[in-house]
């Protein structure tokens, strides 16, 4: 079970370690992550290793520094990865580098692609986590984005794999419903839900689409009957809602490595998302099913998904072991990857 | 047979002589040192309530150390026992069920710590009869948790139940007092053994209670030794006054039931027939309830102040001079013994007593005209008594030689019943809206590993019909897949077609709760240890959803009449049921959504045996408020009792108390700073109306701009909860000092956004399934607030939108129009 520290920090909470892998080296790699920045923290939560929770708001006090020192210490740490960075992970860095020494070593990955620099915000942590690299506080700074090096060119050239959930035996043979869809994205520009649900509603057999926000306005144009609005899922109710479903819809505009897609494939259920650009899948054929390669075009989304929903009822032997396949595949390299950055 | 010598007892206590004066304090001393003089080989213990001031427990220690093991209990904040943290957890001024359990838990986990010193199970505990708290421990005993070896004894002092009967017309009714009542009960009718002072006082508990013979024949009489320590310290001669008449002195409780009125008004009348009288009516005591002593006071006449006097602040030496030189009055309407009477007569004194209270008048120790004088509990007797008191005198003193204590007799060796096999069992998982919700449950199923249980999932068919795929996914699993017509919202039907599933014990397990591995293990053993048990279950952990800790506590109360009237606490929905109490009480469709509540809730009031362990062993995994409760539901529940009673008044005229949690009527619902971030412009339909976005997030004031136009309100939308939407509240800004004000509306879309409706609202007007409030005007810089009522529901599809507008003679420039906390009321679900 997790312990609870002060001032809003939080370590190895239940659903941070629950569907965790394991491995005998990386275990012991401390990852710091914000308790409220829901993607990254899923993505970390599959990792192996130790989970700090980080506040992004409240400043830390010293009581919280010295409980964070003191499980560094007790776990006896040293490789520690921020994933992904704010202010508050900047001076808790800088304070580590500066007390730890050369005995541990610091790493930051960042879940960020450009199209989000319309938040100048990103562009700004950037900047922090480059200056942090030159004043020798971390020893490498890594993406899960490929080809981050175009962007900053101190990035490792390497792309950090994300870890799909490790989930449990007791989820095998979980029953779908044939006829619905879960399109699990915000309403931004984004996130295209427009175009997911129109192509939703537009494919035949679809009799369900659960939805977390509602497409405003669309009914002027399009049959809404058949969606309904499930709000954000989290922990237990979100992985059985998606291994409820035929297939998941979330073909955005742009991503890096979204964790909706890798907790459906975790539970068996295929998921489409855009073109996401990682070569290390790129001949695998579940991206070839999976991937949509235009964002905009409900008719094409619609064709795609009609494609994978006839697959997993004419052969679901067959989608099942494309999907392990890929997901074998990626729990390799995720962990190949992490070794590589991190020297160990 | 065989017999056996006992070896320990506990007593549950929270008065110890010295520290408390009260008589239960001294009874409990005395019953050290009878015990000690008898030379038993006994070990007592004393267990003592965390709340005992640490600061006496040297003192208790020193005075006790060869005569019992003093073991005070640990607070529930500081046990790790999960039920006893999240007890701890709830709110400290709570009038709610808790106020009256957690004494109990308390008790009960400090009377399992004590066995763990005492090296092995007590041969008895031995708890008050009031208080309530013996409620944790007796249910841990019928449900075969705790106590398997140990005698529960009950010693009738008063329970606050018939206290309350008999200080009648001043109570305030309150469900607490019900609790307590019932708790109370519990214990009398559970108790393996009940012990009494008096033989009309026992005649009398089962009488009130109800009890049959059945239950006097494991009431036990016995006298316990009286010491008079505390009087042997003092000059016990009598010292009457030595000049003057003599006085009479009431030094009980100034409390209802101790009649002190009585004293006053026989006082008065005694003075009006002679005024010359000089003696004093003293009332030496002191009392909690100011506006009772008030009343008291208020009852003596000016011309007898001098000599009726109520002297409440008095020390104890003062208070032994004043008795010493008094003729005693006991005028109280029931004792179960009164020490206070019997010390009194062992000092010679004259003693006057109310014949209508059963522990003198039908006691066989107190003779009138020998040891004592009684009156016949009007005050005009009283004065008549008293009057004959000058002249009497005392032929002997009361008898109180004490009986040896249950604890030291041999006894038969109680035969403990063999094991009993666990009883066939099903598990019946229902509820079910979507395959999510069913796979979520078989998740838990199979995490649980039921390896002799039968599991029974009944799916709707209006969910899961024409599907066959879920029928062949539950046999995959071995599980056995029902059917129910429609949504499943039909408990008859359900109700029999789970009476024809071939098992002694159904576990009813709704979608929403789930199962800790030991509670089919313990609810089963509970049913194959008590056949009369018809419901087993037991407290309800609520689960955070997101970080999946246990953040609140639903406590029940299992077989409590009083609080089944009222409430809906029998037993969570989650429980074990004997089939054979199904057969025979069926569900009632006509309770709709509440059906399981009425169910349980009749069955207790109609005496079935019902226990909740005192553990959390269920989850719920959607939190709310609370418990759920309803005027129509509880009304007709009472109502039916006053039926079953037989009387001519209809109780349904009564509107039930009790009921007014926050959950039966609305549960609020608000829409934080990050989800109106996810709202957007929607009128007018084109964002290109100027060249700045009219609505977006103002991070700086944790609040969204709607910035209105001439000529039209602009509105903005965002996704509203599932429900039926009753109020909505925001808090809106004026943000900026260079408007001539704006204009804040709110309104409720409960159906489709559609052009329609939207332009109906620009104009003011609406369509049906829309609301909109009344507009509310703010000068620049100026804060306030909107309020929507509203009477349109949806289940799936609510909008809120928030409109701004320009008022008449204002402009548009600088109108930084910001709502921000928008709370929502949603009605309840069901009656």
């Amino acid at each position: 079970m997790g312990e609870m520290t002060t001032a809003g920090f939080g370590f190895n909470e239940a659903r941070d370690i629950q569907h965790a892998h394991t491995h005998p080296v990386l275990d012991r790699v401390l990852h710091v992550v914000h308790a409220h920045w829901h993607g990254v923290r899923s993505a970390t939560a599959c990792a192996p290793g130790l989970k700090l929770l980080i506040p992004h708001e409240e400043h830390l006090d010293g009581e919280a520094m010295r409980h964070v020192y003191g499980l560094i210490t007790k776990f006896d740490v040293r490789k520690i990865v921020f994933q992904s960075y704010s202010d508050i992970a900047d001076t808790l860095a800088r304070d580590m580098k500066k007390r730890l020494g050369p005995d541990v070593d610091l790493y930051v990955v960042t879940h960020v692609t450009s199209a989000q620099f319309e938040h100048h915000f990103e562009m700004r942590m950037l900047s922090l986590i480059r200056n942090a690299y030159h004043l020798g506080v971390f020893k490498r700074i890594a993406s899960v984005k490929p080809n981050f090096t175009s962007i900053v060119p101190e990035y490792w050239p390497e792309t950090i794999i994300n870890y799909m959930p490790n989930i449990g035996l007791e989820f095998d043979g979980m029953m779908f419903d044939p006829s619905a869809v879960f399109v699990p994205i915000e309403n931004t520009w984004r996130k295209n839900l427009y175009t997911n649900i129109l192509a939703a509603c537009n494919t035949e057999g679809i009799e369900r689409i659960y939805t977390v926000n509602w497409p405003s306005a669309l009914e002027t144009l399009a049959d809404l009957s058949r969606l309904q609005l499930v709000g954000y899922k989290r922990g237990l109710d979100l992985l059985t809602t998606l291994g409820s479903v035929s297939a998941v819809l979330a073909v955005t505009l742009a991503e890096c490595q979204p964790m909706t897609q890798l907790e459906a494939f975790a539970l068996g259920t295929p998921a489409l998302t855009g073109p996401l650009g990682l070569a290390e899948f790129a001949s695998h054929e579940l991206t070839r099913v999976c991937e949509v390669p235009h964002l905009d075009n409900p008719a094409l989304i619609s064709q795609y998904l009609k494609r994978i929903i006839d697959l997993r009822t004419s052969d679901p032997a067959a989608l099942a072991e494309m999907i392990a396949d890929y997901n074998q595949l990626r729990a390799r390299l995720a962990e190949e990857r992490y070794l590589m950055l991190l020297d160990l | 047979v065989t017999t056996a010598t006992p070896k320990s007892i506990c007593f549950v206590t929270n008065e110890l002589f010295p520290i408390q004066a009260g008589g239960i304090g001294r009874l409990m001393y005395n019953f050290a040192v009878h015990n000690a003089n008898l030379g038993s080989g006994v070990r007592i213990w004393l267990l003592l309530p965390s709340t005992f001031p640490a600061d006496a427990l040297p003192q208790v220690e020193a005075i006790y150390a060869e005569l019992a093991v003093v073991h005070r209990a640990l607070p529930l904040v500081g046990r790790s026992e999960q039920l006893a943290q999240l007890v701890a957890r709830l709110p400290q001024e709570s009038w709610a069920f808790d106020r009256a359990y957690r004494a109990s838990l308390e008790y009960y986990l400090a009377l399992l710590d004590a066995e763990q010193h005492n090296g092995g199970p007590f041969d008895f505990i031995e708890f008050p009869d009031y208080g309530g708290w013996a409620g944790a421990s007796v249910a841990a005993k019928r449900a075969g948790l705790a106590f398997h070896k140990t005698i529960i004894a009950a010693r009738l002092h008063s329970t606050l139940g018939l206290i309350a009967h008999h200080e009648r017309f001043y109570h305030h009714p309150s469900s607490w007092l019900g609790y307590v009542c019932d708790l109370e009960r519990n214990l009398l009718e559970r108790a393996d053994l009940v012990v009494g002072h008096v033989p009309g006082i026992a005649a009398r508990n089962a009488e009130f209670y109800r009890f049959g013979p059945e239950w006097r024949g494991r009431v036990h009489i016995e006298f316990p030794l009286l010491t008079r320590d505390e009087l042997d310290d003092q000059d016990i001669r009598l010292n009457p006054s030595a000049d003057g008449d003599p006085s009479f002195i009431f030094s009980s409780r100034l409390q209802p039931f101790k009649r002190p009125d009585l004293f006053i008004n026989a006082a008065i009348g005694f003075l009006e027939a002679t005024p010359e009288y000089t003696g004093a009516f003293r009332l030496v005591s002191y009392g909690w309830d100011q506006d009772y002593i008030r009343y008291l006071k208020d009852l003596i006449p000016p011309t007898w102040t001098n000599q009726i006097i109520i002297i409440d602040k008095v020390a104890a030496e003062e208070r032994q001079r004043f008795l010493r030189q008094s003729i005693v009055v006991v005028p109280s309407d029931y004792e179960s013994l009164c020490l206070f009477a019997f010390e009194a007569s062992i000092l010679g004194q004259k003693v006057i007593l109310n014949r209508r209270c059963e522990a003198f008048g039908s006691f066989e120790r107190w003779i009138d005209g020998d040891n004592c004088l009684f009156f016949d509990g009007s005050a005009e007797d009283l004065a008549r008594v008293m009057r004959a008191a000058l002249s009497w005198t005392p032929r002997s003193i009361v008898d109180t030689r004490a009986d040896p204590p249950y604890w030291t007799l041999r006894r038969r060796r109680d035969e403990h019943p063999a094991p009993q096999p666990l009883p066939k069992t099903s598990l019946v998982c229902y509820g079910f809206g979507s395959v999510a919700e069913l796979n979520r449950t078989a998740l838990m199923l199979r995490l649980l590993r039921l390896s002799d249980i039968e599991v029974h999932i009944f799916l709707a068919n209006a969910i899961f019909g024409g599907d066959t795929s879920a029928a062949r996914f539950l046999e995959a699993n071995g599980w056995n897949a029902h059917f129910l017509a429609g949504y499943g919202h039909q408990p008859e039907q359900f109700g029999r077609r789970l009476a024809r599933l071939d098992q002694e014990i159904l576990v009813l397990l709704p979608y929403g709760f789930q199962l800790h591995p030991q509670f089919l293990a313990h609810a089963r053993q509970a049913m194959a240890q008590s056949p009369n048990l018809a419901l087993c279950s037991s407290h309800v952990r609520v689960i955070d959803p997101e970080a999946r800790r246990a953040h609140g506590l639903r406590l029940y109360a299992g077989d409590l009449p009083s609080t089944a009237m009222l409430e809906n606490l029998v037993t969570p929905p989650v429980a074990a049921i004997r089939r054979s109490v199904l057969i025979e009480n069926p569900f009632d469709d006509r309770a709709r959504s509440y059906w399981f509540e009425a169910w349980t809730r009749q069955l207790a009031l109609r005496g079935h045996e019902i226990v909740i362990m005192p553990s959390a062993e269920i989850d719920a995994l959607h939190s709310d408020d609370g418990i759920a409760n309803s005027h129509r539901l509880t009304g007709t529940i009472i109502d039916d009792v006053g039926i079953a009673a037989g009387l001519p008044a209809r109780l349904i005229a009564a509107e039930p108390k009790g009921v007014d949690n926050a959950a039966s009527r609305v549960q609020r619902h608000d829409i934080a700073n990050s989800q109106l971030r996810s709202a957007i412009q929607i009128w007018p339909a084109s964002r290109e109306i100027r060249n700045f976005a009219l609505v977006f997030y103002r991070g700086d004031l944790d609040g969204l701009l709607v910035h209105p136009i001439g000529g039209t309100p602009v509105i903005a939308q965002i996704a509203g909860p599932s429900g039926a939407i009753r109020r909505v509240d925001a808090a809106v800004i004026n943000a900026h000092d260079g408007n001539r004000g704006i204009e804040f509306a709110l309104a409720v879309a409960s159906r489709a956004v559609t052009r329609e409706g939207l332009e109906a609202l620009a104009r003011g007007a609406t369509l049906p399934g829309w609301a909109l409030s009344p507009w509310t005007r703010l000068e620049p810089q100026h804060r306030g607030s909107v309020a929507l009522v509203c009477m349109e529901e949806s289940s799936t599809a609510n909008s809120l939108l928030l409109l701004s507008r320009v008022p008449k003679n204002g402009t548009e420039s600088c109108c930084h129009a910001v709502f921000k906390d928008l709370r929502l009321m949603m009605a309840p679900l069901g009656l």
